[in-house]
């Protein structure tokens, strides 16, 4: 049996090697790193980061940005994928003074269901009438509200706010989990009482094993106040890392309209991974200048990863290469780069594992340059058909990987219209418009979704500043866990 | 083995066994050797053969990119001069924005120019929203429309007070046109929660005949960019008028936008459902008749029903040449719409198919305001579509096939430079009177705490010139900086509509850009490049008084320059009726031809050059 991180499936059945195995799989496949404060309670307040082994005394009365971040380690795909509506992922930060609970995002209620006003690292997923796929109805699945899933390898950024009491003298201290559980406890209310609808009182109680893939803890002095007991132990994560997480996080925030993410602070992130020596830097400030539409500050960052000692890997640079150069219409280098991810081979291509020649996002791109390349031709019949033919040969081969890419699609009913093959072009654009995104999904979905549950409004938006200190959060009281 | 040793036999018996014997041995020996040479040969190919075939190795030299060098090309030298204070605009648009971050906020407004009084100079008509019900200062005045009377030299005069058009209202948009053809132009405004039409009654005042004429929406619309044009060429202007998305305050509050984790910012179209365009069919006497059903313009999403479009720009252009005007409407968010017409009042929309519906992948993008044109001085025509921030502009180019576009942004220069900007006003115009077709694009973002999170983003923006160097390959378009053009032009604003025309009748084309919850920027061209020009105005004979949808075509050598008669450009915005050809340093035109909404063709012989000529369309039968 595929084993996965069902630990639900193994507590069912009571199997316990399989629950074992699960755990396995789901320990440490991620790590959490409480990165950085930020003195203001905004995003563009100071930031002190990296924390530990320094860090700085808190000032009562003060409202402080807590950013943690969560990087993938062990997985080749997002986390989690799969039944991602129904897995349930959530950070748990608790803020403590003293034994005393007085921060809490992500504990638990009376049916150890967890706090609404968590960060979970799932997809809320909706049907057309905006109402959550709650339970595992997948046939009525229609359009994502939010998806906070994890790319392979990178770093999400989760900010809290909170705000020191003002007679606070001893440490606080912050300890973050990342939690993960196999159903929530609305399914299995579904599940085991029937009758039970969206809205309904919670009456069963959620059994079902809790496994905590990765923890952080630190304690912040207060200014003025006691020493804690102990010096904070130095992070083990090495610095540039910690930086190169911290920007990806922000750098991947948003991606719609003017929600791009928060890229003057992923710039700084970035640059001091560049200054600590690492070409992840100036590879990731390509990106970060390409998203804020920066063409010229991306071409430098370029020019400086490709001098870089060490070397930056060739197929992430030809790819942002690629980008630049099309966006820059140098549209013969940017040809150039995309062919040599796709036609390149040397040894540590094969010691990485990696093929590049199914890469259907690197074939689209190449395929797409070459249909650009094929206008400037318009005074040279046969060039133009060159270019033509060349670019069509790419999208084919995305199609033999996915049959169903919307953009190889596009692309090949343009080229057939341009080479006078009316027909393969109409084939074409009915599947393009088959495949196609439904840009109406959202219209109505989301904005009755955000009105009827304003906890997943709030998370929703691209960057999202979760409250430490909400009256009614489960376990602020100091009840359970 | 065998043994030799066998007890005795007969002597018969012991030959056949002694062959038995030797048979068997010889069939071992063979055996053995034939599994030796069997091993020695398997051994020999093993050691032998070739080594398995290892992939090629292959690395290619990565290039890295380069900023572009500046163009070999010479620009020439012009200067546009910002006189908005100078010449008397005192206007300044009230959005009414509070707190609420309500999205029209974000979004207007346009303006016209328009010559109301008849007197040949081009006016100013300034669309104004206003303040939130419940939020008007009580010591202020309610915003209206502005009205600015041109002296002829580019003075203005401020001749709102009075002139019926001191109302208001959200306003969005404009269109004007003489739908009565009285022989005076009317003004069409759309906005939010209502639209009106004004009716010229002449002397500098305008009646409000909405109500009378039908055309005043729902009451519950968000309409944007609007135009006048003859659909169904029976001589009468009819009105098209774009609807953005179905909106409430109520809607807009139940999401919570958040720009920076904290506060409130603007929505997102994609959260707002679509709604369908209207289309009026002038019914004669003042009466218009809402044809929108019938004619086709109600898109549907094909899945699940709902209006599809997000329409914020109109360009009405006759693409296929079959004297029947089709529609281009550039829509945020979902796919572009081009509506063809058949010629029999109904029209069939092929955005998707003709090439003109999506970006280069294949998908939807935020499309604002739009122009086309033969910008080219060919058959090829242009369509442009000011995009979002980080979107290029489109620029797709019809294919031979008059009805097949491609999107060459790339390669014709306009999209790279104008990537980063917020592109919502744009316009083709010949700005140095060349006879090439120019672009200027008004620009500015939606949010004013982008430099929070994006470096290089700011909310205001300056425009972006592009001036068309004519090349048969490589980029015709190339960007014109502040040594070429003046710094005022490049003034960042948060720029929203944009119109041209010939304020001081000097030839040149002058350019306005509108502002959100700002002043204007009026500039005046200023060029000395000493190019001479055609400019016509056109008077119709029938009910379309514009001519509205003529087209006027020059031929200078075996170039042919066609512009068509139609104030509707850019973004929620008018630009002047007359048309401008520039003729560059050429003494005169090698020929000009009329082509009359009716499909009439009249030559125009020596015509004047270098000031405004006044062509009227010959009556039927002559």
């Amino acid at each position: 049996m595929f084993p996965g991180g069902n630990t639900g499936l193994a507590h069912l059945k009571q199997d316990a090697p399989m629950l074992a195995a699960a755990v396995d799989i789901l320990k440490d496949c991620a790590r959490v790193d409480i990165l950085g404060l930020k003195d203001g309670g905004t995003i563009d307040s100071p930031l002190a980061a990296p924390l530990r082994p320094q860090v700085p005394a808190l000032k009562p009365g003060h409202t402080y940005l807590l950013e943690i971040v969560v990087r993938t380690l062990t997985l080749g795909h997002h986390f989690t994928q799969g039944t991602a509506d129904s897995n349930e992922i959530w950070l748990d930060a608790q803020l403590s003074s003293e034994g005393r609970t007085v921060g809490r995002s992500g504990g638990l209620g009376p049916h150890n269901e967890v706090d609404p006003w968590a960060h979970f690292l799932n997809v809320y997923m909706l049907d057309k009438d905006g109402h959550r796929i709650d339970r595992r109805n997948a046939q009525d699945i229609f359009t994502p509200l939010y998806d906070h899933q994890i790319p392979p390898g990178a770093g999400q950024i989760v900010h809290y706010t909170f705000t020191v009491p003002a007679d606070q003298r001893g440490p606080l201290q912050v300890d973050i989990a990342l939690r993960h559980r196999k159903f929530d406890t609305i399914y299995l209310n579904y599940i085991y009482r029937s009758g039970y609808k969206a809205g309904d009182p919670l009456t069963v109680s959620n059994d079902l094993p809790i496994t905590t893939i990765a923890t952080d803890s630190l304690t912040f002095p207060i200014e003025g106040g006691a020493a804690p007991a102990a010096a904070n132990p130095g992070s083990a994560i090495v610095p540039w890392q910690r930086w190169n997480d911290y920007g990806i996080g922000l750098l991947l925030e948003g991606n719609k309209g003017a929600s791009k993410g928060e890229l003057i602070q992923a710039a700084e992130a970035f640059g001091r991974v560049e200054s600590l020596g690492y070409p992840d830097g100036p590879l990731n400030l390509a990106r970060v200048y390409f998203k804020e539409g920066r063409l010229d500050d991306a071409i430098s960052a370029l020019q400086r990863a490709a001098a870089f000692n060490p070397p930056a890997p060739r197929w992430v640079l030809a790819w942002l290469n690629g980008q630049v150069a099309k966006r820059a219409g140098d549209l013969d280098k940017a040809i150039a780069n995309y062919r040599s991810i796709v036609e390149d081979r040397y040894p540590e291509l094969d010691r990485r594992g990696f093929d590049f020649t199914k890469d259907y996002i690197v074939l689209n791109e190449l395929g797409q340059t070459l249909l650009e390349r094929s206008r400037q031709e318009r005074a040279a019949p046969e060039r133009r058909r060159h270019y033509l033919e060349q670019a069509a040969a790419q999208f084919e081969r995305t199609l033999a990987v996915d049959s169903e890419n919307a953009t190889a699609h596009y692309n090949l009913a343009l080229i057939a219209e341009a080479l006078g093959d009316e027909k393969k072009a109409a084939e074409h654009r009915a599947s393009h418009e088959r495949y196609r995104v439904d840009d109406n999904a959202a219209d109505r979905a989301i904005a009755l979704a955000r009105k009827a549950d304003k906890a997943a409004d709030h998370a929703a938006e691209a960057i999202v500043i979760y409250p430490l200190q909400r009256p009614g959060a489960p376990g602020l009281a100091g009840s359970h866990e | 083995m065998n043994n030799l040793h066998e007890p005795e036999s007969e002597p018969g018996e012991e030959l056949v066994q002694a062959d038995d014997a030797i048979i068997g041995r010889a069939v071992k020996w063979s055996l053995l050797v034939l599994a030796g040479l069997a091993l020695a040969g398997t051994g020999a190919y093993l050691a032998l053969r070739p080594p398995a075939a290892r992939p090629v190795e292959k690395v290619s030299t990565l290039a890295t990119p380069e900023v572009a060098a500046a163009p070999a090309v010479t620009i020439p030298a012009v200067r546009f001069t910002d006189i908005t204070q100078a010449c008397g605009i005192g206007f300044r648009h009230i959005s009414g924005a509070c707190g609420e971050k309500l999205l029209p906020e974000s979004m207007g407004g346009g303006v016209a120019f328009l010559d109301f009084d008849g007197d040949g100079a081009q006016d100013l008509l300034f669309v104004n929203s206003t303040y939130w019900p419940g939020h008007a200062p009580a010591d202020r005045p309610a915003p209206t429309l502005a009205l600015y009377r041109n002296d002829g030299h580019g003075a203005f005069a401020d001749v709102t007070a009075g002139s019926g058009l001191d109302v208001s209202f959200y306003g969005m948009g404009a269109a004007v046109g003489d739908y009565d053809a009285d022989g005076r132009t009317d003004v069409f405004v759309s906005g939010v929660g209502g639209n009106r039409l004004f009716h010229n009654e002449g002397s500098g005042r305008f009646r409000e005949t909405t109500a009378e004429a039908g055309v005043g929406g729902s009451g519950t619309d968000w309409s944007t960019s609007c135009s006048w044009l003859d659909y169904d060429k029976d001589g009468r202007l009819d009105l098209f008028v774009c609807n953005y998305v179905r909106w409430s305050r109520e809607i807009d509050l139940a999401v919570g936008a958040k720009l920076v984790g904290t506060g409130r910012t603007y929505g997102q179209p994609t959260h707002f459902e679509g709604a369908f365009s209207l289309l009026y069919h002038n019914e004669g006497g003042g009466r218009f008749r809402d044809v929108s059903a019938e004619a086709g313009i109600q898109v549907r999403n094909p899945v699940t029903g709902v209006p599809a479009g997000k329409s914020l720009g109109v360009s009405p252009f006759d693409f296929d040449n079959d004297g029947w005007p089709d529609l281009l409407v550039a829509n945020d968010g979902v796919q572009n719409f081009l509506f063809h017409n058949r010629g029999d009042g109904t029209f069939r929309e092929i955005g998707a198919e003709s090439g003109v519906g999506f970006d280069s992948y294949g998908m939807a993008r935020g499309g604002m305001g739009s122009d086309v044109a033969r910008y080219r001085n060919d058959d090829s025509v242009g369509i442009l579509i000011g995009n979002f921030a980080t979107e290029l502009t489109a620029l797709y180019v019809s294919q031979g096939d008059p009805l097949n576009f491609a999107d060459e942004t790339i390669t014709e220069g306009i999209g790279p430079p104008g990537w980063r900007l917020l592109k919502f006003g744009v316009f083709f115009f010949d700005y140095d009177l060349d006879g090439r077709l120019d672009v200027l694009t008004a620009n500015g973002h939606l949010e004013q705490e982008i430099g929070k999170i994006q470096q290089g983003q700011e909310y205001r923006q300056p425009a972006q010139l592009f001036w068309n160097a004519g090349a048969n390959s490589g980029k015709c378009f190339l960007p014109v900086d502040a040594a070429k053009c003046g710094p005022d032009l490049l003034t960042p604003v948060a720029g929203r509509g944009s119109a041209y025309a010939d304020i001081d009748g000097d030839g040149d084309l002058d350019v306005v850009i509108t502002q959100v919850d700002g002043a204007p920027l009026l500039l005046r061209n200023d060029q000395q490049l000493h190019h001479r020009f055609l400019r016509l105005k056109l008077v119709g004979a029938t009910g379309n008084r514009d001519a509205i949808g003529a087209l006027v075509r020059v031929r200078l050598g075996d170039r042919w320059q066609s512009r068509q008669v139609m104030p509707t450009h850019s973004y929620l915005s008018q630009s002047e009726v007359p048309v401008t050809i520039g003729l560059g340093p050429a003494e005169q035109p090698d020929a000009v031809e009329i082509v009359w909404p009716d499909g009439k063709r009249t030559p125009l012989v020596n015509p004047t050059l270098n000031r405004m000529m006044i062509v009227s369309e010959p009556a039927s039968g002559s």
